[in-house]
């Protein structure tokens, strides 16, 4: 298994190669110039040989990937062409801890109820409650994030009990100084408890926006997989020894369906890290995703790559780990 | 039609959440088309109608910024809405298959080069990769749009298509076909791929409404179609700026986004079902 988990992760290394070749030279050939971007249409030739040769853009493409490459290696993510050359590795260091935050208590709510749905389906297939789960789970996968984020952000007006941009107000903002970056666990650590309602009140909304997609994710498959294993033979075995119901369903049928729906759930993680970039921007987030979409705009090619390079990362650790939780429950696959 | 396909026919129809869906999906579609005609209005250019009005007789939707009658413009924007989904899901199909079906067929290294390709686009968010696309393509423009969100289905149809051809190459028709000396090209294109036919409408009909959903969100985020192009994603953006004017002019065009593609995915899952043997005649 050992050896497996090292060899699947050593596998990554060639593919992470080329998803970082890919972005770089689907950068490189975007129309538009970014030293032009950055002086506007006033700068003298002179100067923009200057700019260029600052940034390297004069060199040969291999010669500026390489330097790109030796950075990574390093851990360097490069310099921003736009924002007076703020280091891109730092930038993202800053927001990611908010993507991570909001993924994550956007999962867990996804869990809660996912699951909760899920199980109560299997076990109440079809009454009114089953096609109420699944109906809402349909919907939940139809709906636009960031549309449904915009209704939660117009239903609350913006304001309290759930205020919605950003993930502090703004009076307490100014006199906090985060150590993590984790805003939830900062708060915990100073023992200040207004503030950590403040960090929970501003991460509801854009948490159950987020949160739609993979809940309904979660709940069809868990419901479908719970089916599946109430309909095995130790089921009847446990049901035979006159087990309660509640039981059965928990620590028998639940427990056997539970590699597969963590399978799932891996999957989803991934997935919602990268989805967060329509939340980010409905809720004016300053995570990853708004960084990634604000580069773009601003052409800040070091930015998005940089950031891509991040989210792809995470999300191809992400899989892999559904992959090895496949592994796990599958001895066949094991050996494969 | 032949009997096995008006039995799938009314299996299909018979359940009523793929009825529904194919609703959905036919009136949305039918009201695109008609209702901007019928109406005669101009969708584009402000009208003397007042401003942000609410849901009226004489206009069931609304106005916008500009006096512009909602349910004109978001039936309007629906033509470029449904026209993405389905141009970008034919441009998935049309490179997708060919390439799973060849890599299936051959096997060897051209399936090895196919999967890598496969695995690696996948490494990527879709949204994410749609959004390094758009950028590459110049920006917001219908094309790029197009475009990009039908290369991020690339694969899903090449992996799926690969998976029909592994299961039914070694079948004996296939076998029979070869022994009689038929080429590869006429066993993959007329023995095979109608034989695929059923997994991949499937795959398709549920790709359609990711793909719209996609494209609007690139919309959203001012990457898609051009300014004043009133697709669904574009309204939603000028309605979240609105948005203390008047709630209408976010809501309806989100309203007719989340219906069409909650259609796809209803008639989608219906499809499936009736198409698998397992749950032939069961209605649900």
């Amino acid at each position: 298994m050992l050896f497996y988990a090292v060899r699947r992760l050593l596998g990554l290394v060639p593919l992470l190669f080329f998803v970082v070749l890919t972005v770089f030279l689907l950068l490189r050939s975007v129309p538009g110039d970014p030293v032009r971007n950055l002086l506007g249409e006033k700068g003298s030739r002179e100067e923009r040989m200057r700019i260029a040769h600052e940034l390297g853009l004069d060199r040969s493409l291999p010669v500026q990937f390489g330097i790109y490459l030796r950075g990574l290696l390093r851990g360097d993510l490069g310099t921003s062409y736009i924002k007076n050359q703020r280091k891109v590795g730092e930038d993202i260091a800053e927001r990611f801890p908010a993507t991570v935050e909001l993924s994550f208590c956007a999962m867990l709510l996804a869990c809660l109820f996912g699951l909760t749905a899920g199980i109560l389906s299997a076990v109440l297939r079809g009454r009114w409650l089953d096609y109420l789960a699944m109906f809402l789970a349909l919907l939940g996968v139809s709906v636009p994030v960031f549309w449904l984020g915009l209704l939660l952000v117009m239903a609350f007006g913006g304001n309290a009990p759930f205020p919605s941009g950003g993930r502090l107000d703004l009076g307490t903002f100014f006199d906090f100084e985060p150590t993590t970056g984790f805003y939830l666990v900062d708060s915990l650590l100073e023992g200040n408890w207004a503030l950590f309602g403040d960090v929970c009140a501003h991460l509801f909304l854009p948490a159950v926006a987020l949160a739609t997609i993979p809940m309904a994710v979660i709940s069809r498959m868990t419901r479908s997989s719970m089916l599946e294993t109430l309909s095995q033979d130790f089921v009847r075995t446990a049901r035979a020894k006159g087990l309660p119901e509640r039981r059965v369903v928990l620590r028998h049928a639940f427990r056997a369906s539970l590699i597969s729906i963590l399978t799932v759930l891996a999957l989803q993680f991934g997935t919602l890290l990268a989805g967060a970039v329509l939340t980010e921007t409905v809720f004016s987030w300053p995570g990853l995703g708004t960084y990634i979409v604000d580069a773009v705009n601003n052409r800040d090619y070091t930015a998005v790559q940089g950031g891509i390079l991040v989210i792809a990362t995470i999300f191809v650790l992400a899989n892999l780990a559904a992959d090895l939780s496949y592994a796990l429950v599958d001895p066949r696959l094991k050996k494969a | 039609m032949s009997r096995r396909g008006t039995r799938f026919v009314h299996v299909l129809l018979g359940r009523r959440s793929a009825l529904v869906g194919l609703v959905l999906i036919l009136l949305l579609t039918l009201a695109s088309l008609l209702l901007p005609v019928l109406h005669g209005g101009d969708p584009l250019s402000g009208t003397d109608a007042a401003v942000f009005q609410g849901p009226s007789l004489a206009h069931p939707f609304g106005t916008d910024g500009l006096g512009r009658d909602l349910m004109l413009r978001v039936f309007y924007g629906g033509r470029f809405s449904l026209l993405i989904g389905f141009t970008s899901v034919l441009f998935s199909i049309l490179i997708g298959l060919p390439l799973g079906a060849v890599a299936g067929y051959l096997g060897g290294w051209p399936d090895t080069a196919l999967m890598r390709f496969v695995d690696f686009m996948l490494s990527f968010p879709s949204l994410l990769l749609a959004i390094v696309l758009t950028t590459v393509f110049g920006g917001a423009s219908l094309h790029s749009l197009i475009l990009s969100v039908g290369i991020v289905g690339i694969p899903q149809f090449a992996r799926q298509m690969r998976a029909e051809v592994l299961s039914l190459k070694e079948r004996e028709f296939v076998l029979a076909a070869r022994s009689l000396g038929f080429s590869h090209f006429r066993i993959l294109f007329r023995h095979l791929l109608p034989n695929a036919v059923g997994p991949i409408t499937v795959l398709a009909t549920l790709r359609v409404g990711t793909a719209i959903l996609d494209a609007a969100g690139l919309s959203f985020l001012g990457l898609g179609v051009e300014v004043g192009v009133p697709e669904w994603g574009t309204m939603i953006k000028i309605g979240r700026d609105e948005m203390s004017r008047s709630i209408w002019t976010a809501l309806f065009p989100g309203l007719a986004l989340t219906g069409s593609v909650l259609g796809f995915n209803l008639f989608g899952d219906g499809l499936r079902d009736a198409l698998d043997p397992k749950l032939k005649g069961v209605r649900s």
